[in-house]
């Protein structure tokens, strides 16, 4: 007789700390971060979107692509309940944390390129608890748009797990391959003969699941002593390979390894209800926004319109952008007012009041956007070097100046000021950047002067904004 | 070459004498390089470590360090076009190849770098480095201390990686990265150098940011470098499932997958340490070379990933280069450059693949060096 032993039995999660969770937690969001995160949604959906979003079922996220890190801002508490994470510990992450070493690394690049396209994408993806669990899940992602400019406002991603139905195949696999488990057995003394000491009865267990190419297999586990033993046949009865795991120690950290092997290795296919149940949430999801969004005018829709005032920064660059951590901006130059379109943080920082920094006294993200791109300037910044920069845009060349600039409170500092054309994947400029740097605020961090680290701006930028995802955009020239 | 900091050292002039006492003489005169050591702390076994290569994360020293010196090299008027100006487009299809139209790119310039830099015969002397003075951005070489770091001096290290700018570029931050030694000739392809090259890559940690090498199976180009450059997108090839041939991340550690659904049939190796790949990838590219066959390789996702691409070598078959492999194709003239389909370009990648029996014996061969490294 075999002892058959069920999988919860052996205490799943009784050695869960020999898989420690794979993201430090006791790390929260940056600090700088949370004004930005905590006012995303009530900036656009206003202060009651939080409410009633609370009130729809179902686990899902939505993330903001215009705050640097591209991170969480809103969590469902369906959601918080299946990973076991908390609201702070998810406020302002990346959505990258709920994955670990078994999640599938195409499926990553698919939602990674999905983001960067900005449209919709539905995947099985396999994603880890707080507690290190891993568990599959049928990710659904979508974009909600901003109907005004055509960007994207925010990113949603519904969650809905995948459960095992290997209980539901077992007692078809085994109808239709009675005496499995005994054959089983016989190969095994067959292969076994000699080599291993097979005196006590194994402990089977048996799986039935669904491999890479979606074909039906056996898996079969047994333990002799230490040794574990796993095999796989394949639904036409060929054996197709095994593995041996020797002295793992306990054999409940064993099986808790090996499930996890199992459920990576695999994937798992999400049936038509489980996708439906996605659509259903996700449609939920945005009915609520789009009807929160009219209370602040910035309303929103699935669909990006297909005219956009000002030229349309995609969120994958947005992204890109905000790996860069040096005070730039970049400008379109094909509109006359020759208006600010991106602002990375440290520029915003760059304007901090010094008089009285712990008013945090600069220009916001909101203030500064399809500003026009001189209103650093002020009343003794010298005329002769902003003719040579308008010179230089016009040669659509790159140019170097020192020149003074003001601060919000008014108060005014030198800025080494390096301005270069951009282009897009069509070969015309798309932008101008322009990096800016606090004379006095230069030292050679690294090895690298102030100008190089500027010039590796640019460099990043370049790359960043030639990316064919950009092809939508302004290409007027 | 631009100075990026302080100077540490003085310039000291070339000693008049014999050859052996010249590359005993590391100076190359009145030129200041830049020096980037690499840490020791990135070689650690790093099991369920590192994610994709993050998003997130800012810009690594030595990614800026390659940017603002190819900016600052492209500034001073030193390359022959200006890449950017290319116009770049997706060919219809399922499998989005790129193709980009460049006027001024042709295949000989490639060669002819090659022929200027590697007529030295015996170990690398600093005269054969003059040449390419004009255009050498910076040096990487192994540090000693746990951490990385940027020296400027007049004095390069004995042995190393030159990165030199590439006058006619396929794309933005495009360079030779030519690794030397004064006192014995390196083998290029040996697990040494593949080392150096996967740590630069990780090193750069950019995942745009891709390091490739053509070995074209001849006894004549012994010495062909390897060549990085940046893209903004991920290549096509790499957007493409695997079917898996061994292994896989949890258990062993590596993974060896055949690209699917490719019609030049390509192997990819993964892994979070990549000592193991290197090991691996050097075995198997140690066996072609062995068999006089030409092949590619593709270092990408900051290190984690190489894609081989073997080639049937034949004399006046057109032989594909890396990013090609990659399904990156680059044409100088707007009619070809209009009328390319995704199925010339499936045939034409079809044309240079090993047939299925070789490419399984190549599949077997890798399963066995694997299985060498594998305790």
């Amino acid at each position: 007789m075999l002892a058959v032993l069920t999988a919860p039995a052996i205490g799943r999660r009784a050695d869960s700390t020999s898989l420690s969770p794979l993201t430090s937690l006791t790390e929260l969001m940056d600090p700088s971060l949370r004004l930005p995160v905590e006012q995303s949604l009530a900036a656009r959906y206003s202060e009651w979107v939080a409410e009633a979003l609370d009130e729809i079922q179902g686990c899902f996220l939505i993330t903001d692509p215009d705050i640097a890190g591209h991170p969480i801002v809103f969590a469902s508490r369906g959601f918080l309940a299946m990973s076991g994470y908390s609201l702070e510990e998810v406020l302002g992450r990346n959505g990258r944390i709920f994955q670990g070493a078994a999640t599938d690394r195409q499926s990553v690049m698919e939602i990674r390129e999905a983001i960067r396209e900005e449209r919709t994408l539905q995947i099985s993806l396999l994603n880890y608890r707080k507690d290190g669990t891993p568990h599959w899940i049928l990710f659904h992602l979508f974009p909600v748009f901003g109907v005004e400019d055509g960007r994207v406002a925010h990113f949603v991603a519904v969650q809905v797990p995948i459960p095992r139905r290997s209980r539901c195949l077992r007692s078809l696999a085994e109808n239709r391959h009675e005496g499995g488990t005994g054959r089983f057995l016989v190969a095994c003394r067959n292969e076994f003969r000699s080599d291993y000491k097979l005196g006590c009865n194994p402990v089977v267990e048996l799986f039935v699941d669904v491999d890479n190419r979606g074909k039906l297999c056996l898996l079969f586990l047994a333990i002799f002593g230490s040794s574990c033993f796993l095999f796989l046949e394949s639904i036409n009865n060929k054996f197709v390979s095994w593995q041996c795991y020797q002295n793992y120690g306990s054999s409940s950290t064993l099986f808790h390894l090996l499930l996890v092997g199992l459920e990576a290795e695999e994937s798992r296919h999400a049936t038509e209800q489980e996708k439906e149940k996605a659509c259903d949430a996700a449609n939920s999801i945005l009915s609520t926004l789009a009807h929160y969004s009219k209370l602040t005018g910035r309303v929103i829709s699935d669909k990006r319109r297909s005219e956009a005032g000002i030229s349309a920064i995609n969120s994958s660059l947005v992204i890109s952008l905000g790996r860069i951590k040096q005070s730039f901006v970049l400008t379109d130059i094909q509109l006359p007012q020759m208006p600010i379109v991106y602002a990375s943080d440290e520029f915003l920082n760059l304007t901090v009041s010094i008089r009285t920094p712990a008013s945090f006294l600069c220009y916001s993200r909101h203030e500064v956007l399809g500003r026009e791109c001189w209103f650093l300037n002020g009343p003794d910044t010298d005329a002769d070097v902003l003719h040579q920069i308008r010179q230089s845009i016009q040669a659509e060349h790159s140019c170097t100046v020192r020149l003074l600039n003001y601060r919000k409170d008014r108060s005014s500092f030198w800025n080494l000021f390096h301005i270069s054309p951009v282009r897009n994947a069509s070969g015309k400029i798309a932008f101008y950047v322009s990096v800016q740097m606090d004379e006095n605020a230069k030292s050679n961090e690294h090895g690298l002067s102030p100008h190089m680290r500027q010039l590796g701006v640019v460099g990043a930028v370049k790359v960043a904004v030639r990316s064919l995802s950009m092809c939508a955009g302004p290409s007027r020239r | 070459m631009a100075p990026v900091g302080h100077v540490e050292s003085e310039c000291t002039l070339q000693r008049e004498s014999t050859r052996t006492e010249r590359c005993k003489s590391h100076q190359v005169p009145n030129c200041i390089t830049n020096i980037y050591h690499l840490g020791k702390s990135i070689q650690d076994d790093d099991v369920l470590g590192d994610l994709p290569c993050s998003e997130a994360r800012s810009h690594s020293l030595l990614d800026i360090l390659l940017l603002s010196q190819w900016e600052d090299h492209a500034l001073k008027g030193n390359l022959r076009y200006d890449v950017s100006t290319c116009q770049m487009k997706i060919v219809s299809g399922a499998k989005k190849f790129i193709a980009q139209l460049n006027e001024n790119w042709n295949l000989n310039t490639l060669m002819d770098f090659e022929k200027k830099s590697f007529q030295a015969r015996g170990p690398c002397c600093f005269s054969d480095v003059k040449p390419h003075r004009e255009d050498l951005l910076i040096c990487v070489t192994f540090g000693e201390k746990e951490g990385s770091e940027l020296v400027s001096s007049s004095i390069l290290p004995k042995d190393g990686v030159l990165v030199i700018a590439n006058a006619n570029p396929v794309e933005y931050g495009h360079i030779f990265l030519v690794p030397y030694d004064v006192h014995k000739m390196p083998q290029l392809l040996d697990k040494r150098v593949l080392g150096l090259m996967t740590q630069i890559a990780a090193e750069v940690a950019n995942s745009s940011f891709h390091i490739f090498v053509d070995y074209d199976g001849s006894e004549s180009m012994d010495h062909r470098g390897f060549q990085a450059s940046y893209f903004a997108d991920p290549l096509p090839v790499e957007l493409l499932p695997s079917i898996p041939v061994y292994g896989n991340l949890l258990s062993t550690g590596i993974y060896i997958g055949e690209v699917a659904d490719y019609t030049l049939k390509a192997l990819v190796f993964v892994s979070k340490n990549f000592n193991k790949t290197v090991q691996v990838v050097g075995e198997i590219c140690a066996y072609l070379c062995d068999n006089g066959s030409a092949f590619s390789l593709l270092i990408s996702d900051c290190g984690k990933k190489v894609f081989l691409f073997p080639q049937v070598r034949a004399p006046f078959r057109y032989k594909l280069s890396a990013w090609e492999c990659g399904g990156y194709f680059v044409y100088d003239t707007q009619s070809d450059f209009n009328h390319v389909t995704e199925s010339y370009i499936c045939s034409l990648l079809a044309s240079v693949s090993l047939d299925a029996h070789n490419f399984k014996t190549l599949k077997q061969q890798c399963c066995t060096a694997v299985s060498k490294f594998m305790i």
